[in-house]
């Protein structure tokens, strides 16, 4: 069965254009909860009030306003807000395609599948070409009344686009320097990497799951069936003290279990 | 001052090393503020369906609906499946960096070491990176069970949140058609074009948010003109709100630069005393600090009155 397309675009190369939909890559499998009155199990409504008075007010009728580091909000109208959104379009624009790791992971936001619209073809050339190169493509879009940067790639043979955090919500890890300290004991860091090497392999997604996931629909169920539930509290070891007789004794330990 | 947003230890062998995890990334600075047609803050207050009545956070439960009816679970309830060992992230298994696909990175966090844990940081992150290799482990983080993986990035460490596998598609769930062999004709155009496109780095400024920019201009002409000004609430003056990222970096700089040993304790007591002085937790509305005792997880809070939800934080931070 094939999911539902978020949206059509057109990539944009620049004169050739890729008529593409976007398919949400993630989705969310996480528990969610509805809040209720104590009182009576009723679903509780959000309303917006003024806080002095507790006068309820309409969303439509509320405005919206930016807050100034000099904690001055700034109240901006309607007619306003209307003026700097961006223009509607289905172009996905390609900007540059750049060395794979000149803008890392730590930017990717989301994944989106690109698949065929209208011109399998073109769909087809766009898939043989990324596989072509070592590059990933920097691309710019609107989609929804919101801009967009992303990054065009192939994962497993398929084009991925990837929306980006923008550099304003980035921090910035270049200007620290590792911390200091005095040159590491070479014998305690032979025996950190012995104990690494011991515990690796290769990455296999398959082996993980949502353990917490399944105990809470576990919960779910025993409490819909009337069950009793016992509880366990969470706790904190104190630091390690001798370092090296610590790692020395966690690789014999290794070593006799293998 | 931006508050660990989680403490624990990770734990490599029987090597323990405390640490604390911060956000590496800050919120959109561009969210707006819902206000009055007079300028007035609003807030959002929650009301029952049934009844039309305002009701506080204490009259709030949670509930997973089931048939005609919902399962309700309180918060011991809910704290009750996180594992055990929920303050640990056990370094179980360590993987080639390179082998994480990226479609599975989620969220990135700083570990900064905690008190006395100098020494093991930096020895756990000497030998990831001179073996190109992450930790990875699961741990409990705000009602969900993370998968991480825990890299050496210029000697921190860096713990960023993986997509369990079924939280993600693959092509043929969504339906995408199996690769082929494509029009050579076509392709060649295509490859051309990407072929000019080619670069080093992106164009200037193309990864800022072009919306930010339109916002803070129109802001400014505001400004300058005069027009639709309004004082924020006095309460929210002390709000740290929007300076999270200096402060991250504020407090990245006093942990890593103190020496190892006495120093680095004095430098943890200066950290703490700003804690103290930034915002006052008696000046915070009682939600707040109720929000704070959940990121905590402190235990019985909805029962607390504000002036015990104070005392409980404050021995946590």
């Amino acid at each position: 069965m094939s999911a539902r397309a978020l949206w059509k675009a057109v990539l944009s190369f620049g004169e050739i254009g890729v008529p593409v939909k976007l398919y949400a890559a993630a989705v969310d499998r996480n528990i969610h909860f509805r809040l209720l009155h104590k009182k009576d199990r009723a679903p509780v409504r959000q309303v917006l009030v003024e806080p002095e008075s507790g006068t309820p007010l309409a969303l439509a009728e509320a405005r919206r306003a930016y807050l100034t580091a000099q904690k001055d909000l700034v109240m901006l109208t309607p007619r306003e807000l209307e003026g700097i959104q961006p223009k509607p379009s289905r172009k996905i624009e390609l900007l540059r395609f750049l060395p794979p790791n000149t803008i890392d992971h730590r930017w990717y936001l989301r994944p989106y599948y690109l698949g065929p619209d209208s011109d399998l073809a073109a769909y087809r050339a766009l898939v043989a070409s990324l596989g072509r190169r070592d590059s990933v493509g920097l691309a710019r879009w609107v989609m929804r009344n919101k801009d967009y940067t992303g990054v065009l790639r192939l994962h497993d043979g398929y084009p991925l686009l990837f929306t980006l955090r923008y550099q304003e919500e980035m921090v910035s890890l270049a200007q620290f320097e590792a911390p200091p300290g005095p040159a590491l004991d070479s014998a305690e860091l032979k025996l950190a990497q012995q104990l690494v090497s011991m515990l690796s392999s290769d990455f296999d997604p398959r082996t993980f799951r949502d353990e917490y996931r399944l105990r809470l629909r576990e919960l779910i169920e025993t409490k819909r069936q009337g069950g009793k539930l016992r509880s366990l509290r969470p706790r904190r070891r104190a630091g390690s003290t001798d370092l090296r007789s610590s790692l020395r004794k966690s690789v014999e330990k290794i070593e006799k279990s293998a | 001052m931006p508050r660990p947003f989680w403490w624990g230890s990770i734990v490599f062998g029987l090597v323990n090393i405390p640490v604390k995890l911060y956000i590496a990334n800050r919120a959109r600075d561009v969210a707006l503020r819902l206000v009055s047609p007079a300028g007035v803050p609003l807030e959002r207050r929650y009301l029952c369906s049934e009844e039309d009545v305002p009701i506080g956070d204490d009259e709030i439960i949670r509930g997973f609906p089931v048939e005609n009816d919902y399962v309700t679970l309180s918060d011991e309830e809910l704290e009750s499946v996180a594992p055990a060992k929920s303050r640990e992230i056990d370094l179980k298994l360590f993987v080639p960096a390179d082998q994480i696909a990226p479609i599975h990175f989620e969220k990135e966090y700083l570990l900064l070491p905690d008190k006395g844990a100098l020494k093991a940081y930096r020895l756990l992150a000497e030998a990831l990176r001179a073996l190109g290799r992450s930790g990875i482990a699961t741990f409990v983080l705000r009602d969900k069970e993370h998968l991480v993986a825990i890299s050496a990035h210029q000697g921190l460490l860096r713990a960023e949140t993986l997509r369990f596998l079924d939280e993600l598609r693959t092509p043929r769930e969504v339906g995408l058609p199996e690769p082929a062999k494509a029009d050579s004709r076509l392709e060649k155009s295509l490859r051309a074009a990407i072929a000019d496109l080619a670069a080093e780095r992106p164009p200037k400024n193309s990864l800022r948010n072009p919306y930010r920019a339109r916002l803070l201009r129109l802001v400014e002409s505001k400004l300058s003109a005069g027009e639709d000004i309004y004082a924020a609430p006095e309460s929210w003056h002390d709000d740290s709100g929007g300076a999270e990222v200096i402060d991250l970096m504020q407090v990245l700089k006093q942990r890593l630069e103190g020496k190892v040993g006495k120093r680095t304790v004095s430098a943890d007591k200066d950290v703490r005393a700003a804690g103290r002085s930034a915002p006052r937790l008696g000046d915070q509305p009682k939600a707040a600090l109720y929000e704070q005792a959940k990121r905590l997880r402190i235990q019985g809070r909805s029962k607390m009155s504000k002036r015990q939800l104070i005392e409980e934080i404050s021995k946590r931070l």
